[in-house]
């Protein structure tokens, strides 16, 4: 693949609200067309990563570089970011038309243009039809896809998402993250996702920024971040995982990365067994008391029950620094 | 009433008494008032006029005094909206978005003007004035309705501005509105009920303020209310009745053309702490 050319970055950036409190010495780069996902549990300094690209934090010192140019010291209506929110993005008292057009005016396109180019958006969020309605009128859903739609009509330099589903219901959520993916490929978007949703993290990223408490653990694609996590605390958030010791010796073993094998004079004994759809979950408890979860595929499941004795052994074992 | 109350049923029956005394107690003197303003023969006792007519009207129509009481009146209600709004609207936004320190003092001093006796507050300030100069003025009058009416102007607002997301703010800004351009297309807009109802509270209370007029404002400036005084001590009652119906239009206009921004909550926003 052609190296692609970095579109975003972020270098030293600091914002401290209070000691505890903020991000440190942030360094990110973005390419073209990717889209990074800042991931972490609430507090870890994610959003605020997010709002001080959009211009909605001022930061305490750090460059943020966009298309070549400095952007840290524009108020956020002079920078070519696009950002939607969790929630209320749009303003009820106007229709969905005039939500998209209010910062077309401001950038004084003309009127036959506007109708164009909103049409074009609409219909790339598959929301056709609906520029006389008010945001009152349409489901979470589909405000989101309006909002999307508005911040995608001023043709953002960059897209900037704050969990931008994670009010709408799991199924929705689900079409959605595919919809973004479509709208991303399609338009040819540079995308930075924040949220605190790991499997959604997992589902659309090019790459995948772990943070935890204002700083970065670890930075890679999804598989890196999955196969090979860097830190105990990205082993932990991402997937399910089982942490031993044995000999001395930490480790941490995924649960579809072990086997079992029923013996008479296995050291190991199945405690639950739970069909989790498309595969099966077991509850293994270990000679010292330890419990291992399991995951392997229903037609292997079958040949156990509760209480049988097995042996596990660890297909592979992963290490890191503590 | 038997039949109407086995009609109704119990409980439907005292409902329905206590409405009636309700609707007797607000619109009787109401009523009252009306019916003597079209009075033509009318002596004390009766309780309606033996004939009817618009006599009275024309004779308080005809009195170039009170039809100019009527415009001062108008004229200084809208000029006090107006002037509250300007003073009283970015007072509520800073409340209502920014914390600062002493911010639920400032709120609360809002309540001061209304916590005290009024009559003692306008003398104060007639003490004032007279030093200033603004004794018998108008701008003097227009100074002491808005000292009224400010805690209205301050808090409902604010409570108006408080239901504006911060988000929909900030979206207004990522696409390339100033800060103004913001607060005049998005904000105001979406806080609108409320600061419609704050107005006409401002209105309506600037139409019947009496106590404050008739001090500051006289002998330069009469309203109608501060003339009601006058009428009602050297008048027949019927003429008093046409001045008060006269003085009662504008609120009864207002009330209807903007009945649905008045809902119980958009007071109740204005009063959360």
């Amino acid at each position: 693949m052609m190296e692609a050319k970095e579109k975003l970055v972020i270098s030293g950036l600091t914002k401290k609200f209070s000691k505890n409190e903020g991000v440190e010495n942030i360094n990110i780069s973005v390419k073209e067309r990717e889209l990074l996902t800042l991931l972490g549990p609430s507090g870890c300094g994610k959003t605020t990563i997010l709002r001080a690209i959009g211009g909605f934090n001022k930061i305490d010192s750090g460059k943020i570089i966009l298309d070549g140019k400095e952007i840290q010291d524009m108020p956020p209506e002079d920078r070519p970011t696009g950002m939607v929110f969790q929630s209320y993005n749009l303003w009820p008292h106007m229709t969905v038309y005039e939500n998209m057009a209010f910062g077309l005016q401001i950038r004084k396109h003309t009127k036959s243009q506007m109708k164009e180019e909103i049409n074009e958006m609409l219909k790339l969020v598959r929301m056709e039809g609906t520029e006389k309605k008010y945001p009152g009128q349409l489901s979470g859903g589909q405000q989101q896809r309006i909002a999307i739609a508005r911040a995608l009509v001023l043709k953002p330099s960059l897209l900037l998402l704050d969990e931008p589903f994670s009010a709408l219901d799991a199924k929705i959520r689900g079409q959605m993250r595919e919809e973004l993916k479509r709208i991303q490929r399609e338009a040819g978007l540079t995308v930075i996702f924040v949220t605190h949703d790991q499997e959604e993290a997992m589902a659309i990223s090019d790459r995948i920024a772990v943070m935890r408490r204002g700083f970065m653990d670890q930075i890679g694609s999804p598989e890196e971040i999955y196969d090979d996590p860097k830190t105990r605390f990205v082993a932990e958030f991402i997937g399910e995982m089982n942490f031993l010791d044995e000999g001395g010796e930490e480790f941490a073993v995924r649960p579809e990365d072990i086997s079992m094998e029923k013996r008479e004079d296995g050291d190991c004994r199945i405690l639950e067994l739970m069909s989790l759809g498309h595969y099966t979950q077991a509850i293994v408890e270990m000679p010292k008391g330890r419990e291992l979860k399991v995951f392997m595929e229903k037609d292997i499941a079958r040949g156990f029950d509760t209480g049988d004795r097995v042996r596990c052994t660890y297909n592979r074992k992963q290490a890191f620094a503590a | 009433m038997k039949r109407l109350y086995y009609g109704l049923g119990n409980k439907k029956f005292f409902e329905w008494i206590f409405f009636a005394v309700f609707v007797l107690f607000f619109y009787g003197p109401l009523m009252n008032m009306v019916v003597l303003s079209f009075a033509g023969q009318y002596e004390y006792p009766d309780v309606v006029p033996r004939t009817y007519g618009l006599k009275w009207w024309e004779y308080i129509l005809s009195k170039s005094q009170m039809v100019d009481t009527i415009f001062t009146s108008l004229v200084l209600a809208v000029v006090v909206t107006l002037v509250s709004l300007m003073i009283c609207l970015p007072a509520a936004y800073a409340i209502a978005r920014y914390k600062f320190r002493g911010r639920s003092l400032v709120r609360l001093s809002f309540l001061l003007t209304n916590a005290f006796p009024k009559m003692g507050i306008y003398t104060a300030m007639a003490v004032i004035f007279y030093k200033l100069n603004l004794m018998g003025t108008f701008v003097g009058v227009v100074l002491v309705h808005i000292v009224n009416t400010m805690m209205f102007m301050v808090w409902i607002p604010s409570g108006a501005f408080r239901t504006v997301h911060i988000q929909q703010e900030e979206s207004a800004r990522d696409a390339g509105a100033s800060p103004l351009r913001v607060f005049f297309k998005i904000t105001l807009p979406m806080a609108w009920p409320g600061i419609v109802v704050a107005s006409l509270y401002t209105f309506l209370g600037s139409m019947e303020e009496a106590q404050g007029s008739l001090l500051i404002g006289l002998p330069n400036v009469h309203t109608m209310p501060s003339e009601l005084y006058g009428i009602i001590m050297s008048f027949p009652e019927t003429a008093g009745s046409v001045f008060a119906v006269i003085l009662l239009i504008p609120s009864v206009i207002l009330l209807l053309v903007f009945r649905k921004y008045l809902s119980a909550e958009a007071l109740s926003n204005g009063l959360k702490m």
